[in-house]
Parts: structure tokens; sequence; C-alpha cells
């Protein structure tokens, strides 16, 4: 069916700025209606890829989960968090549809940030490299995902 | 909101003020947790016709930070005549009827916020001017005896060593309360966070929102400082660290707040304050203000997300938050 979403979000964005961005009278308004035109216009952006974006986050997700796994109990054999990321790495995506997505991604990045909180502060070779590995694959996907309103703005 | 009720509400507050008139009122954008609302007043007193300008800042449906409005109202209240160039603040309402939630009244200042025009052409003359007032003032703030000044009831924190884990404790709290899915890259800054905790060099004053654009300006003269809504005691350097972070280095360049060096901005600052700054503790209260900015953002989207607010910045704000936790990741790596 034609037009779709992404289609519909845009066009609805033309609208907006063709037919009620002119009789808007008050500042507060018309920043209100370019806050909403900026949302459709991520929703837009999001719309073909979303599924495939959870998919390959979540598969990076699971060889992180699984490389921590075999990391920590090198370290600590019988450490149950390795038990539990193992776990983690050993799921499969059994669904397309967002929710079903999100919800592992949601399991999967949850394992992670309390696995990298616990590694802070540590002194095993193998574990500061885990660190390290956490915080390379989580700021490659923040900066995925940034709207770049920072800009250039490197520190000084 | 209808100028009738704000007259309505004036002539309650000014019983000998006749044929009270209120005109512009109008909402003016932005303001994380408060609508700011700007109107003009003019009324008979005896044979005279007094008026002048209001700010009306009134509770939302739903915001950005829950905060108290007392808070903001008796930390206005407390720092008129210190210095501290802040608007004179009139009359505190927690009755609904009036304008269906609470609100305060306060003197409408003259002068600019926003920080796209401070830091533009229009004001090219008066960047040194403004850059040095803007240290100057931060310094007083710090300076301030709290107690004196009855700000006691923010709650002074269990010494100099506490201050950052008062913080921590306080944005740990709303963030586990407000976060509508994992977020991995602030559970590594809290760790991060303990085990970097600074001494704080005394307790003062901190504004906690110090940045370009909460600030007024008229020609070359800070006529105001606003949105003390987050105001606590605590260690001045996280005021520091907060002008330092890169979400308000407005002119797209290394410079803080679009208008100094960090160099610059700490050798002034410790020049006006007396106190030495430890870039290790600037380094731990940036990773603490964007952590923060961070939650004020969740904060916001748990609003949108649940229906409470209808205000679409607040939908907007957490797609912000990738390149803020990056940022974190970066400070902490």
């Amino acid at each position: 069916m034609r037009p779709n979403g992404e289609e519909i979000l845009r066009g609805v964005q033309g609208a907006l700025m063709t037919f009620v961005l002119p009789e808007l009278q008050t500042d507060y308004a018309r920043t209100e209606l370019m806050a909403i035109q900026t949302l459709l216009g991520i929703a837009a952006s999001d719309w073909d890829g979303a599924a495939q974006r959870l998919v390959d986050d979540n598969a990076t997700l699971r060889d992180l989960a699984r490389s921590a796994a075999d990391a920590l109990a090198s370290v600590a054999p019988d450490d149950a968090f390795a038990g539990e990321l193992r776990a983690l790495a050993d799921e499969t995506d059994a669904s397309l549809r967002l929710s079903d997505l999100r919800a592992a991604n949601d399991r999967l990045r949850d394992a992670i940030g309390r696995l990298g909180a616990r590694l802070e502060g540590v002194g095993v070779p193998a574990l500061r490299e885990l660190r390290a590995a956490i915080i390379a694959y989580l700021r490659a996907d923040l900066e995925s995902r940034a709207l770049p309103l920072m800009g250039p703005r490197a520190d000084g | 909101m209808r100028a009738e009720q704000v007259q309505a509400y004036l002539q309650h507050r000014m019983p000998d003020a006749r044929e009270i008139e209120v005109s512009q009122l109008a909402r003016i954008p932005g303001g994380a947790s408060r609508e700011t609302w700007s109107f003009d007043a003019t009324w008979r007193e005896g044979k005279a016709r007094a008026g002048r300008g209001f700010i009306l800042r009134r509770d939302p449906e739903a915001s950005l930070l829950e905060t108290e409005r007392n808070v903001e109202f008796r930390v206005y209240q407390a720092l008129q005549s210190t210095g501290v160039p802040v608007p004179e603040v009139f009359w505190l309402e927690t009755d609904p009827r009036w304008l269906e939630r609470p609100f305060f009244v306060m003197a409408r200042v003259p002068g600019v916020t926003s920080p796209q025009t401070l830091i533009g052409v229009a004001f090219g003359g008066h960047h040194e001017a403004i850059a040095q007032q803007k240290v100057e003032i931060l310094a007083r703030i710090h300076a301030l005896d709290w107690r004196d000044l009855g700000l006691d009831f923010l709650g002074p924190p269990d010494g100099p060593a506490a201050c950052a884990e008062t913080e921590i404790e306080r944005w740990e709290t709303i963030m586990r309360a407000q976060a509508l899915e994992p977020q991995p890259a602030l559970e590594l800054a809290l760790a991060w966070l303990r085990a970097h905790r600074p001494v704080a060099p005394r307790i003062t004053l901190v504004h906690a929102d110090y940045r370009t654009g909460n600030f007024l300006v008229e020609g070359g003269r800070i006529t105001g400082v606003l949105d003390w809504e987050m105001a606590h005691l605590g260690d001045p350097i996280e005021d520091l660290a907060w002008v330092c972070l890169r979400s308000w280095r407005w002119a797209g360049d290394s410079r803080m707040g679009g208008l100094l060096p960090r160099d610059e901005l700490c050798h002034r600052y410790e020049a006006a304050s007396g106190l030495r700054i430890e870039p290790e503790a600037v380094r731990f209260w940036e990773v603490l203000g964007n952590l923060k900015l961070a939650v004020i953002f969740l904060t916001g989207a748990r609003s949108f997300c649940e229906g409470r607010s209808k205000d679409a910045v607040h939908g907007f704000t957490a797609h912000l938050n990738p390149e803020i936790e990056a940022e974190v990741l970066r400070l902490i790596a």
C-alpha cells in the first residue's frame, strides 16, 4: 500500500510547513511545530531500517556477550554472570516484530551495562580488555545513532 | 492561559490597584521544568497610572525535570541584594483556582538569553565583557554565605567529601525511576563516578544550570541569572564543569559556552574565586553533568511516551542522548 509509513510522514512534514507554519502567530507555536517536524523526520528515517538495525545489533551484542562469558570464566570459572551471558549469547531472534527484537536487545544491553559497571577499576588484563571492548562497542553504536548537533566542538 | 485569569490574580494580590490591564501575554519557548510566560500589566494607583513587565513561571503538566517551585522562588528571594543579578520575585502561588497549576511571578528583566544571539555578530563587541562577568558572577555565587542567606533549607551534604556522592545518588535515583530502557553507557558512567569522587574545596551554593542561555544580557552587561530550579548546596566545581559541557559550545568550536577556551575559563575562575582547579575534579563533574543532562532528557522522553506531556520537545530531546552518552564514554575511557 502506498504511500507507505515513511512517505506519509514525509508528506505530513511538507503539509505542516506549507499550510500550518505560515498561520502560526506565536514564537512558542512555531518552536513547537519545528520540534514536531524534527520528530517526524526521525520517525521517517527510522522506518525502513529499524528491524535490520536491531537484528544486526543483537548479533553484535551476542558476540560480545559470548566473548565476555569466556573472559569472565577464564578468571573465575564458577562466575554465575558468565553463565547468564552465555545463555543470552545463545538466544536467537525468532521473530522480526520490532517489539520482540527490542525486548531481546534490552536484555542484552541490560547485561552489558551491568557487566561494564562491574569491570570498573579491574586490574586483570583480560577484564580490562573486556571493559575497553564494551566501551568501543557502545561508542560505535552511539555515534552511529547520534544527531550531529554538537558539531565540530573538539575539546581544547 | 488567558489574560483575564492573570488580571484576576493581580487584582487578588494588589487589592489597592484599580483598572488592571494585562497585555502581551505570551509563552516563551524553552524551560526544562516549568512553563515561562511573559506579560505586561498596567494599573491605577491613586491618580497615577503604573505598569511593568512580568514573568510567570507555571508548573507544567509534565516536564523534563520534576523540581520544587518553592526552591527556585526562595533562592531568588535569598539572592536579592547579594550582588548576583537576579530578577525581583513577587508571589508564589500554589492555589490551582487561579491558573490551574502552581506558579510564581517575578519581574521581567531587560536583556537577551538566546546563546545564538549572544555569540553572534550583534554582541561581538561585548563577548569579552560578557565572558568576564560570567566568570565573576559564578565566583560571587560560590562566595556567598549560604547560612547567612537562609539557604540551609537546601540541605547541605555531610561535608565536602559527600558532595559528589550526593549528586551521584540524586541522578541515579531519577535515572532508575525514569529510564524506559536499559542505559549501558550511563551504568558505566555511574560506576566510574563512584570510583573517582573528588572532595569539594568547600560547600557552596551551586546554580546547577549555569550556562550561556540561562542569563540575560543587555549591551555588555549581564542583567539577570535565571533558571535556579536545580540549585543546591555542593561542590562549586560542579558549576564550572557544567560550563564546559560540549552541549553548550554554541560557537561550534572549543570555546566553553561559546565564549572562552577551557584554560582561560579556569584561570579566570581561579583568579576570581581564589579556588585552585584540579583538572580531574573538572573531569568528574563533566561526566556527572553529561549523565545529568541525559537523565533530564530521559525524564522528558518518559512523560512524552506516557502521554503526560504533549510537548514535542520532550519527545525530541532524548534523541540527543546518543551524542551525550558518547561524550561520557570518551571522558571515562
